[in-house]
């Protein structure tokens, strides 16, 4: 598996913890479809940190940058991850 | 002040702040001669002017200035100031922002309050009623009542969280800054509270207050990012200052109970009282070390929301805890105004609830261990 494949694989991992009844893809509207809310958010920013070893600043915690799987993913590409 | 806590420089400064503390912090002008001391700077990055003294010298400052005065509400009003107003505008503030709020706020000139809590929205996000509707010409109108708005009477700018669009609360919500000036603001009158005596609490009424698109902080749709920032930051030092104050309750609890004697022995010859009096250091040991591993957590840049909950939830405990025995201490002189007692239990109960109740800590505490 390459290191992208893992980080894709933490985040998948990350929103089904939150959300374990939905069968989720990369690209469903999680935030429209409120699949998440402002609380199992923070739990997704903290399990990314923990499982990721990095920090989330607040200003990150943007609706773009979370709104699908594929949002999660290249928005933590975009900090070098 | 750039020193770190453990500096020589810094415990010169702190001398000073306590002298201040004793002299001054009563007057009418305490906000600006505080300040003057270094006191509102201490947090903000030397980039935007401040001390950059950074989070566990802010909080020691906090701690010094409630135990020097016995007072709660004057360093409950400042931290309100710092964490939850002037933080998040050193954080997501433009440079226009920057430079029309910073200089002024940390010299006490400006009071910033936040306006998040509504009557019936209570810490649910999506209920928020307050809404912001933007103009053709790319100015909002902000339309909606707030309260238990913290420096509300005295506050000289507001950041008030709106909800600019329907939906989901991580998407609809912006944040704006809006001065006291403002044509359709208005304050309401103090709201009574039986704790935190000085740190006085109002309502805010917004009639169409009209803002420009400069108001917003942290872009539309960024009110979310801005109230988690404040609310990670409030939560891990709003409670600074109770540590002062069990400190100082703690020191006069000690020398009650060696001078006053019951049945020929002074009440600290009983083994019921010094059990008190013990577990009372324990409950103040464990919420100075909570905060201060927290405050330096935070100035290494880890500081996560899960342990600003814990922080809050486990000193207000243990503040709570502390003031039930020091109580029985007491015995009936617990409930005479002049030694302070009630009202440091009146402080304990407020402590669950300002800045996120102790049930909703519990919550996102839960959230993150995944449960």
């Amino acid at each position: 598996m390459t290191e992208q494949d893992a980080v894709l694989t933490v985040v998948r991992s990350a929103v089904q913890a939150v959300a374990p009844a939905i069968e989720l893809t990369d690209d469903l509207p999680l935030i429209r479809e409120r699949i998440i809310d402002s609380l199992s958010l923070l739990q997704v920013v903290a399990t990314l940190e923990r499982d990721l070893g990095l920090h989330i600043r607040d200003r990150d915690i943007q609706p773009s940058n979370f709104e699908t799987i594929r949002a999660i993913r290249a928005f933590l590409a975009s900090k070098d991850c | 002040m750039t020193s770190t806590v453990d500096s020589g420089e810094y415990a010169s400064w702190l001398d000073g702040l306590r002298a201040w503390a004793r002299r001054d912090a009563d007057r009418p002008d305490a906000w600006r001669t505080g300040a003057a001391q270094g006191l509102l700077s201490l947090p903000v990055p030397e980039v935007l002017g401040g001390g950059g003294a950074g989070y566990e010298a802010t909080c020691k400052a906090m701690e010094t200035i409630a135990e020097e005065t016995g007072e709660s509400g004057l360093p409950f009003a400042m931290s309100a100031h710092l964490w939850a107003c002037q933080e998040p505008i050193a954080e997501f503030g433009s440079r226009q922002q920057h430079s029309a709020y910073i200089s002024a706020m940390m010299s006490g000139e400006l009071i910033g309050a936040f306006a998040a809590t509504e009557y019936d929205a209570g810490s649910d996000l999506l209920s928020l009623r307050t809404a912001a509707k933007r103009g053709t010409d790319g100015s909002w109108c902000l339309t909606g009542v707030k309260t238990f708005v913290t420096n509300g009477p005295v506050a000289g700018l507001f950041l008030i969280l709106t909800r600019t669009a329907e939906g989901s609360a991580l998407a609809g919500l912006s944040a704006f800054l809006v001065p006291r000036s403002s044509s359709g603001l208005k304050i309401g009158v103090d709201i009574e509270k039986s704790a935190l005596p000085g740190a006085r609490l109002s309502t805010l009424h917004l009639d169409n207050v009209v803002v420009p698109a400069e108001a917003c902080l942290g872009g539309p749709g960024g009110g979310f990012a801005v109230l988690m920032h404040a609310m990670r930051v409030e939560r891990a030092f709003i409670l600074a200052p109770t540590v002062g104050l069990m400190a100082r309750a703690l020191h006069q609890a000690i020398s009650h109970v060696k001078s006053r004697n019951q049945g020929g022995s002074p009440l600290a010859a009983y083994d019921t009282i010094r059990e008190r009096i013990v577990r009372m250091h324990l409950n103040l040991t464990i919420a100075r070390e909570t905060i201060y591993a927290t405050a330096r957590r935070a100035d290494d840049g880890a500081l996560d929301h899960t342990r600003s909950s814990q922080t809050k939830l486990l000193v207000s405990r243990e503040f709570g805890a502390f003031c039930a025995d020091l109580a029985d201490v007491y015995g009936g002189y617990a409930l005479l105004p002049e030694t302070g007692v009630a009202q440091l239990a009146a402080d304990s109960v407020a402590s669950r609830y300002y800045s996120g109740t102790s049930d909703m800590q519990i919550k996102i505490i839960a959230e993150g261990l995944g449960l």
